[in-house]
Order: C-alpha cells, then structure tokens, then sequence
C-alpha cells in the first residue's frame, strides 16, 4: 500500500533532496517502507543500486532479509550486510501518524586498506553466481572510507531522514487539515440543509472533530431559565430536558456571555456539578457557544469533552468557527419557526376577518376575537374584551375561562388603567400586566374612532409565551379595531341619517298640524308598547323612524331612500294596508307593517269615536294585543297622576291576575266565567276562547253576556280596563 | 392520528366560526364533518381542543359526543366605581 | 295557557286552511306522520307549523333534521319571509341536525340534550324530518319500530305534539309501516300530474285520533308566506272563513281554487274580456251559483241579453230564473224597454228615456225596499253590472263620476259585483280607473287558438298564473287548465 502520505509531490520533495545528499557523500541512497520497497526513485551513485531495484524478486528478497535485522533501530547506524566489511547506513524515520517506520538505506561504505581482502571474500563465498556477482561489483565500486569519514556520512544520512520525516509530516499535517475541514464543511452543509435535524449535524461534528463526546443545545424557555432540548453522544441522554438557570454552573454561565467560554481540566471544579449529576460522569473539558439573535439570547450549544485530545490549533480554532455557524443556523432555523408560527396563526386570520366584516354587530365582533384570541395562544387558559359602554361610568365585557366576578374586578382595573388613558396605545401595541392573583395579561387596546374603546385581554402561561404569540394577537387585535371601526363608522352614518330625518320629521309635520300631533303620540305609543312586551325593544326606533317617514312627502322620502331602505320598504306595505282597508281578502303584511297600521290607527283616533274592532291586513291576536295596551295605558296614565311613580314598578302579568281574583271576587263569576275573563284579558278571539275552552262560540258569546252584565260594562275593551284597574288599585 | 399545528389550527378557527354562525346548533364530529367538508378525525381533535379551552360545551363521548357553542360570559352594565 | 281540566287541549296548527280540516286543531300531545313525496312540501309545513306555534300562540317547537343542512333550511325558509334565526334567538325556535343515533342516544339519557332543549325553551311542538331514518337503526328484523315507539312515548311524555315527516314512496308496496299505528294521525301530501301542464298539489287527512277531520283530497298551495290549504269545495259552502269573510263559489272549481275558494262576499270583481272570448260560460256560472244559493241577484240587460236569452243560459246550468223570481230574489236592469214574461214583469226596472239623475234615482227607489226586507231575512246580493252597456247608455263621464261610489256602497253593504267589460273598447285610462275602482280583475281573452283567463288583480294582492280555457261537455261547461 502506497501510503496516502507519499503523495506525488511529496515524493519529488524528497526523491530532490534524496539526489543532493547522494551527490554530496557519492552514495547511493534508497528510501524504503518496512517490506523494502522503494519509495522514491533510487539515487544510483553505484550500478549496484540499480541492479538491486531492478534484480530478481529472490535476489532483492535476500538483501532485504539482511536489511530487516537492523528493523528497530531508531538511530542512524552503519550496518554491515552480507558480509562483515560491507556497510551500509540504515538512518529509520517515521511516517507522520508514527505507526509505520521507513528507511534510508546509503551505501556502500568500505573501511579503507580492506577492498582487497573483501574481494577474496566475496570469491570464496558461497554464494550463488548472481548475487557473489552482484556483491562483488558492489565491494569493486565502493569507496573506501576512513572511520572518521563513515561517520560524518552516518550523521548526513541520519539529517536526510529527519529531513524526509519532517517533510512527510508537513505535507501530511496539510493534507489532514484540508481534509478535515472539507469534512467540517460538510457537517455545515448539513447544518444548513437540514435545519430540523440538529442531532445530525451534532453527530456529523462529533465524527470530524476528535474530541468532542457529548453535544447538545440548551433552549432558553423563560427569562433566565435554559432546558437541554437536544443532546447527542454516548452517556448524553441524561442531560435530555434538564434545566439551569442563568449563572449556575458552567452552562449557567456560559448563558450569561456574549461570547464562546471554555474550560479544561475541570474535573475538580463544583460547577461541573450539574453536568456530572445529569450522567455525563468524569470529563476534562467544555466548550460553550451562546446561540443569539439581535439581542435575544435563545440558547447555548456545549460540546463536552472527556479526555484531553490534542488538536491542531488551526482546526480548533476552524471547529469554533464553526460550531458558532451551527449555532446561527440553530438560531435561525428558530426564529424561522418562530415566524412560521405566527404565519401559520396568521394564515387563518384572513378568514376571520371576512368573517368579522360580515357580522356588522359589536357583540359579534367581541365573542369572536374573545373565541379566536383563545385559538391562537400555546396554552389558553381564558381571555376577555373590556369595552366602553355608551355611559361613560360603565364598561362591558366579553369574557371566557375567567370566574365572572374576578372578571368583573378586573375590567374595572383595566378601565382605570387603560380606558381612562387618554394618551392612546402604548408604541408596542401591548402591555404585559399581572393580575391580583398573579396572573399574567397581555392587553391590547382596541383603538378606534380616535380613542381606547376597549381592552382584549389574554392570560399567559409566562413571558416566554407572550413574546411568541403577541404579534399575531396584535394582529388580531389590529383587525378587531378596523373592523369595529367599520362599524362605528356605520353607526354614526346611521345617526347622522336619524338626525336628518328628524329634521326633516320636524319641519314636515309644521305644516301639517293635526297629523304630525298624531304621529308624535304614536312614536310615545312605540316606546311604550316595547316596554311591555308587545314588540322588542330594537323594534321601537324601526318603527319610529318608519312613522316620522310616514310624515314626509315623496321627494324627500326619496332622498332618505338609501338609507332608510327596510324602513320604506314597511311605510309602502302600510300604505297598501290603508288602500285595501275594508276591503275582503286574504292579505299577508309583514308584522312591523301591521304594528305601525295599528299604532298609528289609534294614535290618530278621537278619544270620543268608538273604534274598530278589526283592522284589514293586521292579525286579530296583534290588534286586540294593542286594544289592551292602549286600555292598560289609559288606567296606567291616570294612576300616575294619581300616585307619583306607580307606572315604574308596573307589571302587566301580576297586574292582571290580581285584577282577575279582584273581580271574580266583586262581581261574583263563576269558574268557568273566570276562565274565559282570562281569555279575553289575554287577547284571546271568541273562536280561540271556544277551541281552548272546548265549547262552541255560541256559549262563549253567552258567557260574555253574563260577564259584561255582571261587570256591569259593555264591551271587551271596558271589561279589560277595568281588571286591569282593579289590578292596579 | 397526528396532524400539524396549522392545520389544527385552521380547523379551530373554522369550527369557531361555524358554532359563533350558529350558536344554537349542536353537533357531533361526523355531521359537522359533512357540512365543512372536512375528515372526521382531525375534525374530533379540534373539537376537543375547543372544548377544553371551553368555548365548545361537549355532551356525550366519542362518536356520539355533540358539540354546542357555549355563549362567552357577557355583562354589559360593569360600573367602574 | 291555563289547563281547564273539562276540554281537552286543543293545538291550533296555525297552517292556513289545515285547522279547519282538522276539525280546528289536534290533540296536545298528538303524533301526527306527515308523508309525501320529494317535492311536496313537507320541510316547508313542518316549518310552518312551529313558526305559527310561535308566531300565533307563543309555543316553542324543535325541527330536527337528519338530512338538511340547518343553512339550507334558514335560506329556503327565508324565501317565506320567515327569519327562523330570529325565532332561535327569541328562544322559540331550535333546528337541531344530527345523527338519528346520536338524537336517539341523547333523548333516551336522563337529561340528555333533548329533555334540556325541551326545557330551555319550554318547547311544546316537535317535527322530526324524517322518521325513514330510525328504519336502519334497528337493524332488519325490527325496522326501526322499537326506535319509532320510544320517540313516540318521548314525545306523549313531554305532551309535544309532533309532526313526524316520511318519505311517501318509502312505504308504498308493503304493508303497514309499524308507525301508522303508534302514531295519531297521518296526513299525505301528493303532487298530481294533471294534463301534462298543470300540477295539482293535494293534502289528504287519512287518519286523527281524537278530532273531527274533513275527509277527501283538498288543494294547496305556496304562496309567498308559506303553504296555504284551500279546503276542498263541499266544505266552503257551510264553513266560516277564518278572516270572517264568506267566499261565493263561481261554480267553476278551478276558478274557485285561483280565487282561494270563489269571490269574496262584499268584493267588486270586474270580469274584463275581449268581444271574441266566450265569457257567457263564465258570468252565468256564476249567477247560476247565486241564484241556486238563495241569494238575491240584480241583473243589469245589455242589448244583447234579454230575460229569455238569461232564463235560458241559465236553465243549462240547472238554475231556475223563473222559480227565483217568484221568490221576489232577481231583479232586471233594462235599458231597452222590452216586454217581458209576466212573472217577471213587476221585477224589471226600465230605465230607457231617463237622464243619468234620474236613472240613478229610478233604480236606487225600485231596488232599496227590497234589499232592505232581504238583508233583514239573511240573504246576500249579487249584481251583475254591464259596463259597457252603462257606457253606451250613460257615458263615459257618468261612469267615472259615479261608479267608485257605487262600489264603496255595495261594499259596505256587503253586495258581491261582478262587472262586465271590455277594457280595450273602453281605453286605457278609463280601464286603469275601473281597475283602481274594482277589488279584483278577473281577466279572458283569446289569442290564437286558445282562450286565456287570469286573475291580474284580487283584495289578496295576488295575480294567477294564466289558465287556458278549456270547454268540457258537462256543467259547468268550462274549465281552467
């Protein structure tokens, strides 16, 4: 085997060196490995040397049998061979790794006055005849040399071999380290390929680099706190997940520098004691690399080392630079997923927000960056919104995961803190607090319609987490802002409409005495006919705003007609309802529109005029309905002139049972005829009252006979006021 | 049955926003799965995360576990002091 | 709702026309099939049927659905105008979809979500779409029975009326599905093909425990709020209305079902039609209706038609000119002083020679004795008024002076009008003032070979689809198709 050392231009080095020796002591000179084998081309100061390389194999053999009883010297000697007389200088080297010796074989040196004798010697040997011929050539074309003389060539022979030796390890050192870092590079290649398999390029760099037995990557999880997340190498697993804090021990400390810190000989040292407790046992040295981006410490890379190695320096210091490279791909193959996460959070958002848009209601709104905020955080826990109430004194929340008064408690703290600040948002866009109970909030403050409106609040797990979700709460936060901005906007528009209308409600009805009266009772009766119960409360203003239209000529109702467009839409069935009355059919307006029929109908009635008892296109149940509010509203108002107040603790259902066992008990009705008051109180239509009551129409007419005789009154609408009189006396 | 942080998280946000569509529904994995057109499984484990951050109410295991929107605490009238 | 303990309960379905089948509701606690093919509607009044629960009588109901999508549903249903979210909010509407399994595993567990629901909106009617899926729980021996009962005791426990919704063509060929008899009732839904165009949508009641049902096939239809029932002819006569306004059959049943069960009572119909439509069919069907019914009938005579040529027509529709006349019920109207049968004659006003004051006064005298004595007996009054005779006779401007007048008063009286006329010979803007006038227009006219007739005005609001008019040998002669 060629040894990987004796590279070609290695070899020239030496072969040069090798002829300027042999010009110089006129000796051959041959350079062999441990089997005799030439390594360079031989310099034939002698035909013997040529003879011998190109001599048969059992020829060479023999010679070299005779050289191989010098192997284990490790000094220049002179040797002699074949014959006593017959010297040779063996001067041994060593190849750069010290596990293969070569040689230096110059010759050939005869003692002088002994040339003669020798050749007899050679003569009468009992060699064979090609190597008796070969010696002899070798003993005639020799020199003979002084003892002082082969000693001066002993000590030249013996430089040119260091000089080989050093030559080999030069080269050899230069080959190894170009190897080494072409293999390094590699680990990086790697490291930057791969950046989800850390533990390979750890191993890949245990491989290259010799004294490295354990490696691993302590994560920072919390301020100040580290955990092993990845560790490989034998007797490494120990360390998986284990924890330190800043300063304790060497990784401790370590996590506090800017820059790599390193020890050795450390096997006494009490801060070895976390790695020593956690399975690595005995070792000699430490390497820590801080792992950083910007400001932010995101861990430390260690790489453990058992025994004491020696090391090229220029590799160390390669392997340092090296292991810092891991340590930026590690750091940025965190912050990209990092980043990735908040895509992946964010991705989602876009959605949500075409949905929020779609919603158009504040509460809405809330529920779902309360809901979403939930969605979005590692570990959620609970969240709430705090938003101002349209009393300044007062706020509202929208809260999940959180006791409802510690809810409460806390949208006061947030109000005081946030709501009242009229500096605006804070320039990071959130705030970190802790709660009473130690719990951390990150705050966004929802900002619109140039003001701090409101607070959504998300509990964390710790700061760790706060610093990894609060982009794409912010994100959320923004959105929600926007979008409620959207709304408000909406909402001004909607009053800025209201207010026009009322102007022109105003100006319209200056004109028109009579029917604007009406229509200002009837917006009154609206109010009131929500409060109990006779249509939702949201249903009123609608419906207001729908009779002020009524009040409007054409034109201008034109000009309202963007925006009061389902408010129009209601004023022309009402209109249709007023073509058609007293005519027969089967007619189907929507409820709103036969709401304002009859509101407006008995707005516009004369006290005096006895009213109708049906109105074409308005259901029974609804018309009768508002009969009994307009009853109960009449006994209401005069009680209320009589007692101060009465009317706010109002209560129609109570007012009508006791008003009920008032007159059963006055007028003396029978079960049955208290049954059907009761019907008729409660709006009921004789037909009703009959299938309820499972007896034909004509007896409940009659029973109404009694009813009305006994009560003394004449009709439905009289027998209702006066229960509801007795109920409220 | 595994399945990726985002995609988990796509069908959180898809199943929120269905429930907050329809708060008065009540559904198991499977029939939701039909209407979102989405695989069941994954579907199961979204649902359940969304219960157990309680924005989900969940009757029932399983298969025949029904999910229902759970309305988020709401006061309107918190005085300030 | 109090319980009074003496008469049962009674559940108003709130359907338009379906109370009255049912003799004016069912049963609280009454399990009803509801059974018809894809198509006829059975979603549609299992919806309605909670709405009006809610809407007229303040009940809460469930829909539970198997099938549907509940999106679906609050989309199809909002083409009614009917906003179930609304309903949801207000807590008296749920739509529950879920898995027949996992509905059963819920309703059968001890406060599970069923008995919950039912709780938290204190629920009181339940449609279950549809019941052909419990067939596969069971497994094949069982067919589901043992699911159908449990839900059918469920529903008797919490005294919900339900309507249990079945695919019609699922039980056809076999024999008697196992819930026909748990169940209270049945009501069937058909869609008929009906020479080829025509649709004919049927509602049939075929079984109700506890309640007085109108048997036979009775039409329904959709209109823009939901499903109304037209009950079937025989039921009109001696029905009340539930607006409280009695409607006069034509006599044509196909008329009658486009007019939701005939002219209403104290309405001025105008019946406009072009000189080459045969409207003659038509107009004496319906006096032929009136004067079988025992009402009073004025007649006015166009120049065409004399007492003979009526007393004729009228004969081919088995009505009796001369019998009603005896009875003092028909009166004329003649411009053209013709001599008359005797019986006839003390009943005929002529009104030739008159200026328009005095026609006026001539008729208002001859007539308003004897409406006074005949409203006093109970009768009602039909007039038929030729407004193209009145137009020739007494001008354009008389018409329009008078005529929103005249109808006003019949309409106060309760006089059903029908007129006559020819809108086109009259021109558009008297026509578009005689339209305003009338409460609705019933419109014929022939273009091509075909003669056509649609309603384009009634008090309703609502226009028909054009019918052909098809003439058939027997009574009444014509036909709508």
């Amino acid at each position: 085997m060629i040894e990987k050392s004796w590279a070609m231009d290695v070899r020239k080095t030496v072969e040069e060196i090798q002829h300027t020796y042999a010009e110089f002591t006129r000796l051959s000179i041959l350079i062999v490995d441990g089997q005799g084998r030439p390594l360079v081309k031989p310099s034939s100061y002698h035909p013997f040397f040529k003879k011998l390389v190109d001599a048969d194999e059992e020829t060479r053999e023999r010679f070299w049998q005779e050289v191989r009883h010098y192997a284990g010297l490790t000094r220049p000697a002179l040797c002699d061979l074949w014959l006593p007389g017959v010297k040779f200088i063996i001067a041994p080297f060593k190849s750069p790794a010290g596990d293969v010796v070569y040689y230096v074989l110059a010759g050939v040196l005869i003692q002088s006055g002994t040339k003669e004798m020798l050749e007899e010697e050679v003569a009468g040997s009992g060699l064979y005849d090609e190597s008796r011929k070969l010696l002899l050539d070798l003993v005639l074309e020799a020199e003979e040399l002084s003892g002082e003389e082969a000693e001066t060539w002993r000590e030249k022979i013996g430089k040119l071999a260091e000089t080989a030796e050093r030559i080999l390890r030069s080269a050899h050192r230069e080959a190894y380290v170009r190897d080494r870092l072409s293999e390094l590079r590699g680990v990086l290649s790697t490291a930057r390929r791969e950046r989800d398999s850390i533990d390979r390029t750890f191993e890949q760099f245990m491989d290259v680099s010799g004294g490295s037995d354990v490696m691993g990557y302590a994560e920072r999880v919390g301020p100040g706190e580290y955990r092993v997340s990845r560790v490989v190498g034998e007797g490494g697993s120990g360390l998986q997940d284990a924890e330190f804090r800043e300063g304790e021990g060497f990784l401790g400390q370590a996590a506090l520098s800017d820059n790599p810190m390193q020890w050795t000989d450390i096997q006494r040292d009490p801060r070895s004691f976390f790695l020593k407790q956690n399975g690595i046992g005995e070792f000699y040295g430490l390497r820590c690399f801080p792992v950083r981006v910007g400001g932010e410490q995101l861990g430390i890379l260690f790489i453990v080392s058992r025994k004491k190695v020696q090391t090229d320096a220029l590799l160390r210091e390669f392997e340092d630079v090296l292991i810092a490279l891991v340590g930026e791909y590690i750091a940025s193959g965190t912050i990209e997923a990092r980043m990735e996460r908040q895509i992946q959070r964010l991705r989602p958002l876009m959605e949500v927000t075409r949905f929020m848009i779609s919603a158009q209601n504040t509460q809405r709104i809330m529920f779902m960056l309360v809901d979403m905020s939930l969605s979005l955080v590692w570990n959620p826990s609970s969240a709430i919104i705090v938003h101002e109430s349209s009393s300044g004194e007062k706020v509202q929340i929208v809260s999940r995961g959180i006791a409802n008064d510690f809810a409460e408690q806390y949208a006061r703290d947030v109000a005081k803190r946030i709501l009242r600040e009229s500096t605006g948002a804070n320039s990071a866009g959130f705030e970190l607090s802790q709660t009473e109970e130690g719990q951390l909030m990150i705050e966004y403050p929802i900002v619109y319609a140039g003001k701090t409106r409101g607070v959504l609040a998300v509990s964390l797990s710790s700061e760790q987490e706060a610093e990894e979700c609060r982009e794409v709460l912010l994100a959320l936060a923004t959105m929600g802002s926007i979008i409620l901005q959207s709304v408000y906007d909406q909402q001004q528009m909607n009053l800025q409409n209201e207010r026009f209308l009322k102007l022109m409600y105003t100006s319209a009805k200056a004109g028109q005495d009579d029917q604007g009266k009406n229509t200002d009772l009837a917006l009154r009766l609206l109010d009131e006919y929500a409060r109990y119960g006779g249509i939702a409360a949201e249903e009123a203003p609608f419906l207001q705003r729908t009779a002020m239209l009524s009040v409007l000529d054409d034109a201008s109702r034109s000009e309202l007609n963007e925006a009061f467009a389902g408010e129009l839409a209601v004023l022309k069935e009402y209109q249709e309802m007023l073509d058609s009355e007293g005519q027969t059919g089967t007619f189907s307006y929507s409820r709103p529109a036969q709401v304002l029929r009859t509101v407006l109908y008995f707005a516009a009635l004369d006290e005096e005029t006895a009213g109708r008892l049906h109105l074409t296109g308005v259901s029974p149940e609804l018309f009768n309905h508002f009969r009994k509010f307009m009853a109960v509203r009449h006994t209401v108002q005069s009680e209320v002139v009589l007692s101060d107040g009465a009317a706010a603790s109002f209560n129609p259902a109570e007012a009508e049972e006791r008003g009920i066992e008032a007159i059963v008990r006055e007028f003396g009705l029978s079960k049955r005829e208290k049954e059907v008051l009761e019907l008729v109180v409660r709006a009921s239509s004789n037909k009703d009252i009959a299938a309820k009551l499972f007896i034909s129409e004509h007896t409940v007419k009659n029973h109404l006979t009694n009813i009305f005789n006994k009560m003394s009154v004449s009709d439905r609408a009289q027998a209702i006021a006066r229960v509801f009189n007795r109920g409220i006396g | 049955m595994t399945i990726s942080d985002q995609e988990l998280l796509k069908l959180q946000m898809e199943c929120t926003m269905f429930f907050e569509n329809n708060p008065y529904a009540y559904e198991t994995a499977r029939g939701l799965a039909k209407k979102l057109g989405r695989a069941v499984e994954p579907l199961q484990i979204a649902l359940n995360r969304l219960a157990a951050i309680s924005i989900l109410d969940k009757r029932g295991e399983g298969n025949m576990a029904i999910y229902s929107y759970k309305t988020p605490y709401t006061q309107s009238e918190v005085e300030i002091h | 709702m109090q319980e009074t303990g003496l008469g049962q309960d009674i559940v108003h379905t709130g359907v338009p026309g379906l109370d009255e089948l049912l003799g004016g509701g069912v049963p609280r606690g009454t399990t009803i099939i509801l059974e018809g093919n894809p198509g006829t509607g059975k979603t549609t009044l299992g919806i309605q049927f909670l709405l009006e629960g809610a809407r007229q009588y303040g009940e809460s109901g469930i829909y539970i659905t198997f099938e549907e999508l509940p999106e679906q549903i609050y989309r199809d249903m909002s083409g009614f105008g009917w906003d179930l979210r609304e309903l949801e909010r207000q807590n008296k509407l749920r739509i529950i979809c879920l898995e027949p399994d996992v509905l059963l595993d819920q309703m059968m567990r001890t406060d599970g979500l069923f008995e919950q629901l039912i709780r938290e909106i204190d629920c009181k009617r339940v449609v279950i779409d549809s019941i052909s899926l419990f067939r596969t729980l069971g497994g094949q021996q069982t067919d589901g029975r043992e699911q159908i009962y449990s839900i059918r005791n469920i529903m008797r426990k919490f005294n919900l009326t339900a309507f249990f919704l079945r695919e019609y063509g699922e039980t056809e060929g076999r024999s008697t599905p196992f819930e026909n008899y748990v169940c209270d009732g049945i009501i069937r839904l058909s869609l008929r093909e009906h020479l080829e165009k025509f649709r004919k949508r049927t509602i049939e009641i075929l079984k109700m425990r506890g309640t007085c049902i109108v048997e036979g096939e009775h039409h329904y239809r959709f209109l823009k709020d939901g499903i109304c029932i037209l009950p079937a002819l025989s039921m009109v006569e001696d029905k009340i209305v539930s607006d409280g306004v009695a409607r006069l059959s034509t006599g044509i049943e196909s008329l009658d079902e486009i007019l939701l069960g005939g002219l209403p009572q104290g309405s001025a119909f105008m019946m406009d039609s072009n000189s080459k439509a045969n409207y003659k069919y038509l107009m004496t069907s319906i006096y032929a209706e009136r004067i079988k019914q025992g009402d009073c009938v004025l007649f006015m005579l166009s120049g065409l038609s004399s007492v003979e040529t009526l007393e004729q027509s009228l004969q081919l529709f088995g009505a009796s000119l001369r019998e009603a006349a005896l009875e003092e019920r028909v009166f004329f109207i003649d411009h053209y002083h013709r001599k008359v049968d005797p019986v006839y004659e003390n009943l005929v006003v002529h009104v030739d020679r008159l200026s328009n004051e005095e026609y006026q006064k001539k008729v208002y005298e001859a007539i308003n004795p004897h409406f006074r004595e005949t409203i006093v007996q109970g009768k009602r009054w039909f007039i038929h008024y030729d407004l193209n005779t009145i137009i020739s006779e007494r001008g354009r401007e008389f018409v329009k002076r008078n005529f929103a007048d005249e109808m006003a008063r019949c309409r106060a009286a309760g006089i059903t009008v029908l007129c006559q006329s020819n809108f086109t010979e009259i021109g558009l803007e008297t026509s578009s003032f005689l339209e305003r006038a009338s409460n609705g227009v019933i419109r014929t006219w022939v273009d091509g070979s075909y003669q056509y007739l649609q309603i384009t005005k009634s008090p309703g609001g609502r226009m028909s689809a054009p019918h052909i008019v098809d003439n058939i040998r027997e009574r009444p002669y014509v036909r709508l198709i």
